[in-house]
């Protein structure tokens, strides 16, 4: 097992090189003068020279790389024009947020998507299996900053029962102590159930906004993947053994069906991750996306570059994860190395 | 021949006669271009034009999807914004088809260098999640239409290139390839001629289902403030101006550009599926 | 006979649903099968033995439909079963070896686990004992080392390795009826011949019926004392293994033999048979679907409906059945 998580390691090894190389790239190709871009709109001619100077702009290409993969590992991501705070520092207090509501929103498709899409594979073309397909088809479609909007206004709106789309937790709460940084976990550790409720509150929609987006690819891969396995000879096997129908979905069809959907749980990632910008732009969730978005509306680009870098070290991560749950369920993978 | 493509005419009769929703679906791709075509003959009013006496007057008979802010017509925003969304999607979905797919035949014919090149540049891609990977190349390149047309190529090029591959590897090696070599036929000749025509109907598949999402990326980036300034109608700024007057209740603004984005994306996705069913009958699901 | 047979199989028809629409398989296949006797199920390939066994069953895929026949086991009428009460008979009542072993074992779970969910399924034995058994189920199919070969995964085992765990997982509960759908088909010669004298040394001590349907007349006349000769979906003759090889009645069954190499007699005396099955979906298919096949057809083939003669322990599906030896 270990042999294998090294190797899925070294594996990942390349994206990640090709990760830091291109969001060095972008960091050269800003528009016209990236050294008078961060020497600020209000700076003179010698001062745009220091700071292209100190940012080691003037250097050749390659030491300028050097330089960059220096300042990543020291965890120095440049700092923010308005904020004025180091980006990796805002970023890392504000990832907490952003992890909250795309693992709920993830957690939610999951719990929905995977049991649809089985139940559909059992009865092909029936009325369930139909409004799945329907469901699904329409979910891919959704733009999530429109979904997202719908239910504000329906639950919000018309129906009062969610709280304004502005951010974690209402105003006249505060935040509980950091543990986790998920605020619904730190008020359950520290047993404040109303701070709890408040928090979960606030997040329900924007994680039903993200969970309704990813659904749609999940339902379609279980209920394909299981659709395959259902119709294959070792579930007759199974059935010809007498096994209960149960223990057949179960321990013959589901352990079998769940690898092709892991294998697609990489793409729904990256949707979700995209998604994520959106969502939390609508909700108005202190993440790392609506940091960025900020950011980019005030043309400050460090904090852009140190998110888009940082989205791909986690989705390149979240990718060995799977890669390694699937080694972990595949057999057939596990006992090769 | 004629027997053959008379089964295929049969066969594609058959799958849209047992499957009316991609008939549907092709029936509104046509109508969503005739809207982009002739978006400023039908529009009842200027896109652009104010009236802030009739701000945010609800769907009427003069407005048929209301007001906004500073009272233009929503209903000819939308369709403005038809012309220009569309435009952007097929634009970049243009760029990535020719890029990608030759990228793609070149490292499946050529292998070697070019098939590690082109695949190393793919699974780099995909190394992103895609719209993240889309808003750092328009924030870095620069905040205009063209950057969102080429960001959205880009991030679709590990899907054609893939594709474009595949296809061409496995082709490579078949019977009637060989046949053309040895018949004298040039390498390029070959190409151009027996590989590129088989795999178009594939990457067809490809071009309709990568139209709906790269509409969607594009309303996306331009909803959070990227590429299309404002006062230009398009759909992704549409909405967004539109969400800060959901909660105090003026729907139309947001509504019906998100519903024109999402009817747009809709039927390019079930035209994908349609196709890929029309074109490979087992892998219908 | 006196006792009543084990398993009655009565005018049993089957379709598929495709999409050239409905496909009649099966037609009209009755045989019977008394305790503790062999019979041999012979045919080219797309006959419909496999079919014919898992409507018997009620494993058949969604695409199938029975149509119309009654089976009765051990004085049961499966098809009027419930669900359940049918899942209870399969794998403790009556049992099957399926074609393609690799394939029919769950590549996720230890061939061993899956011995065992038979056991526990059917509270063969007390719960504590479900891993020893399977262990002694292992070895009497004769695997070395059972104890490692139990914790292994299908795709870690040889084919004949397969074939063996699916017996062992087939007799786990020491069915009275066992369909073994060609059990040696991809094997070697020595391990087909030990495949075989562990099914028919447990279907002795244990009085077990068994169907083995197979491709392999030399099998056939070896194993079985009855042999059924299947069609295109019709039970063309159905007799006494030595009956049928001494002197085939139906016109198929000679061409069978005729195309079968044997000791005696030389390659040159091998014929193949001529055509191939009918298409099922064609409009006008004949009555009896040997006839666009058969040297001997007249027109009476292609317009009456098809005689099922059966008269002395024997039954020959043809209007002009032949006399006397080939
Ligand atoms: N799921 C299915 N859908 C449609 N037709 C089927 C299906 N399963 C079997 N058939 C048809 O039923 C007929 C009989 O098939 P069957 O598998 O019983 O043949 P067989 O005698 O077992 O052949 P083999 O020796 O190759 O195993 C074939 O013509 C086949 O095309
Ligand atoms: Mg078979």
């Amino acid at each position: 097992m270990l042999t294998l998580a090294i190797r899925r390691l070294m594996a990942a090894l390349p994206s990640l090189v090709g990760v830091v190389i291109v969001t060095f790239l972008l960091t050269r190709a800003l528009p016209g003068d990236p050294a008078a871009y961060f020497a600020g709109p209000a700076a003179t001619v010698q001062a745009i020279e220091e700071v292209r100077q100190r940012l080691g702009l003037d250097q050749p290409l390659w030491v300028q790389f050097g330089n960059y993969i220096g300042d990543l590992v020291r965890g120095d991501f440049g700092t923010s024009l308005s904020t004025g705070q180091p980006v990796g520092f805002e970023l890392a207090t504000r990832l907490p947020a952003s992890a909250e509501l795309t693992l709920l929103g993830l957690l939610l498709a999951v719990v929905i998507a995977v049991p649809a899409g089985m139940v559909a594979a059992t009865r092909p073309n029936g009325w369930f299996d139909q409004a799945v397909r329907v469901t699904a088809t329409a979910g891919v479609s959704l733009p999530t900053f429109f979904t997202g909007l719908l239910l504000v206004y329906v639950f919000y709106y018309i129906l009062g029962w969610a709280p304004a789309p502005l951010g974690r937790l209402d105003i006249f709460y505060t935040a509980p102590p950091h543990i986790t940084g998920f605020y619904t976990l730190d008020a359950l550790l520290i047993g404040d159930a109303e701070t709890f409720l408040q928090a979960l509150s606030q997040l329900v929609l924007p994680a039903l906004t993200l969970g309704i987006f990813a659904l749609a690819p999940l339902a379609r891969i279980t209920r394909g993947a299981m659709l395959e396995v259902l119709g294959s000879d070792y579930i007759r096997t199974a059935r010809a053994a007498g096994l209960t129908p149960t223990r057949i979905l179960i321990v013959y069809g589901f352990r079998n069906a769940i690898l092709p959907v892991l294998t697609v749980l990489g793409m729904v990632l990256s949707f979700l991750l995209g998604a994520n910008v959106l969502v939390e732009k609508v909700f108005a969730w202190p993440g790392i996306g609506s940091f960025a978005v900020e950011a980019l509306v005030a043309s400050d680009y460090a904090p852009v570059q140190g998110f888009v870098l940082t989205m791909a070290v986690l989705y390149v991560g979240l990718n060995l994860a799977i890669d390694l749950a699937y080694g972990l369920l595949d057999p057939r993978v596990r006992i090769e190395s | 021949m004629s027997a053959a493509s008379s089964t295929f005419l049969a066969h594609a009769r058959h799958t849209l006669g047992g499957n009316p929703v991609t008939l549907v679906a092709a029936c509104l791709a046509g109508l969503l271009i005739l809207v982009a075509l002739l978006a400023p003959w039908i529009a009842p009013y200027d896109p652009l034009a104010t009236d802030p006496i009739n701000k945010l007057q609800p769907p009427s008979a003069s407005h048929w999807f209301g007001t906004d802010q500073l009272g233009r017509d929503v209903l000819s925003r939308v369709i403005a914004a038809t012309r220009l969304d569309l435009a952007i999607a097929v634009a970049s979905v243009a760029l990535v088809f020719v890029c990608g797919t030759l990228a793609g035949v070149a490292a499946g014919y050529l292998g070697g260098w070019t098939d590690r090149i082109v695949g190393r540049l793919a699974d780099t891609i995909m190394a992103f999640p895609l719209f993240v990977l889309a808003m750092g190349i328009v924030a870095a390149l620069g905040n205009s239409v063209g950057n969102i047309v080429l960001a959205t190529a880009v991030v679709n090029f590990p899907l054609y290139a893939r594709i474009a591959r595949a296809e061409t590897s496995v082709r490579r090696t078949q019977g009637w390839v060989e046949a053309a070599r040895l018949c004298g036929h040039s390498e390029l000749s070959i190409v151009l001629t027996q590989l590129l025509p088989n795999l178009l109907p594939i990457m067809m598949v490809q071009v309709s289902l990568t139209l709906g999402y790269a509409i969607l990326n594009a309303a996306g980036l331009s909803f959070i403030g990227l590429g299309v300034r404002p006062p230009t109608a398009e759909w992704g700024i549409m909405v967004a101006e539109g969400a800060t007057y959901i909660i105090s209740g003026e729907w139309w603004l947001a509504l019906f550009p998100g519903l024109a984005l999402m009817v747009a994306v809709l039927t390019f996705n079930l035209l994908g599926d349609g196709l890929r069913d029309l074109l490979d009958p087992r892998r219908r699901t | 006979m006196s006792a009543p047979p084990l398993l009655e199989v009565h005018d049993l028809a089957v379709s598929f649903s495709t999409r050239a629409g409905r496909v009649p398989v099966l037609e009209h296949v009755s045989f019977t099968l008394a305790k503790g006797e062999t019979v041999a199920m012979v045919g080219e390939s797309g006959s419909g033995k496999s079919v014919t066994a898992y409507a018997m069953l009620r494993l058949l895929d969604r695409a199938g439909r029975i149509d119309a026949g009654r089976v009765r086991f051990g004085g049961a009428d499966l098809f009027a079963l419930s669900d359940a009460e049918m899942a209870d008979i399969r794998g403790r009542e009556a049992a099957m070896i399926f074609q393609n072993p690799r394939a029919a074992l769950n590549p996720t779970r230890r061939v061993g686990d899956q011995i065992g969910d038979v056991l526990r399924r059917h509270g063969a034995i007390p719960a504590n004992q479900v891993r020893q058994r399977v262990l002694d189920l292992l070895d009497q199919v004769k695997i070395p080392d059972p104890a490692r070969r139990a914790n292994a995964y299908a795709f870690e085992l040889s084919g004949g390795m397969c074939q063996r765990v699916m017996i062992a997982l087939a007799l786990a509960c020491s069915p009275a009826l066992l369909i073994a759908d060609e059990p040696t088909t991809g094997l070697d010669v020595t391990t087909q011949a030990a495949v075989m004298a562990t099914i028919r040394a447990l279907a002795k001590d244990r009085r077990m019926a068994t169907i083995l349907i197979t491709h392999d007349l030399a099998l056939a006349a070896e194993q079985a004392d009855r042999v059924i000769v299947m069609h295109a979906g019709h039970v063309v003759e159905d007799a006494p293994t030595a009956a049928l090889f001494a002197a085939p009645r139906h016109p198929y069954t000679r061409a069978l033999l005729r195309a079968t190499p044997r000791t005696t007699g030389s390659l040159a005396d091998l014929e193949s048979i001529p055509g191939s099955l009918p298409t099922l979906t064609a409009p006008d298919l004949p009555p009896c679907r040997f006839a666009a096949r058969c040297p001997g057809a007249t027109a009476v083939c292609r317009r009456e409906p098809l005689p099922r003669h059966r008269g002395d322990g024997r039954l020959v599906a043809c209007h002009h059945p032949l006399e006397g030896a080939p």
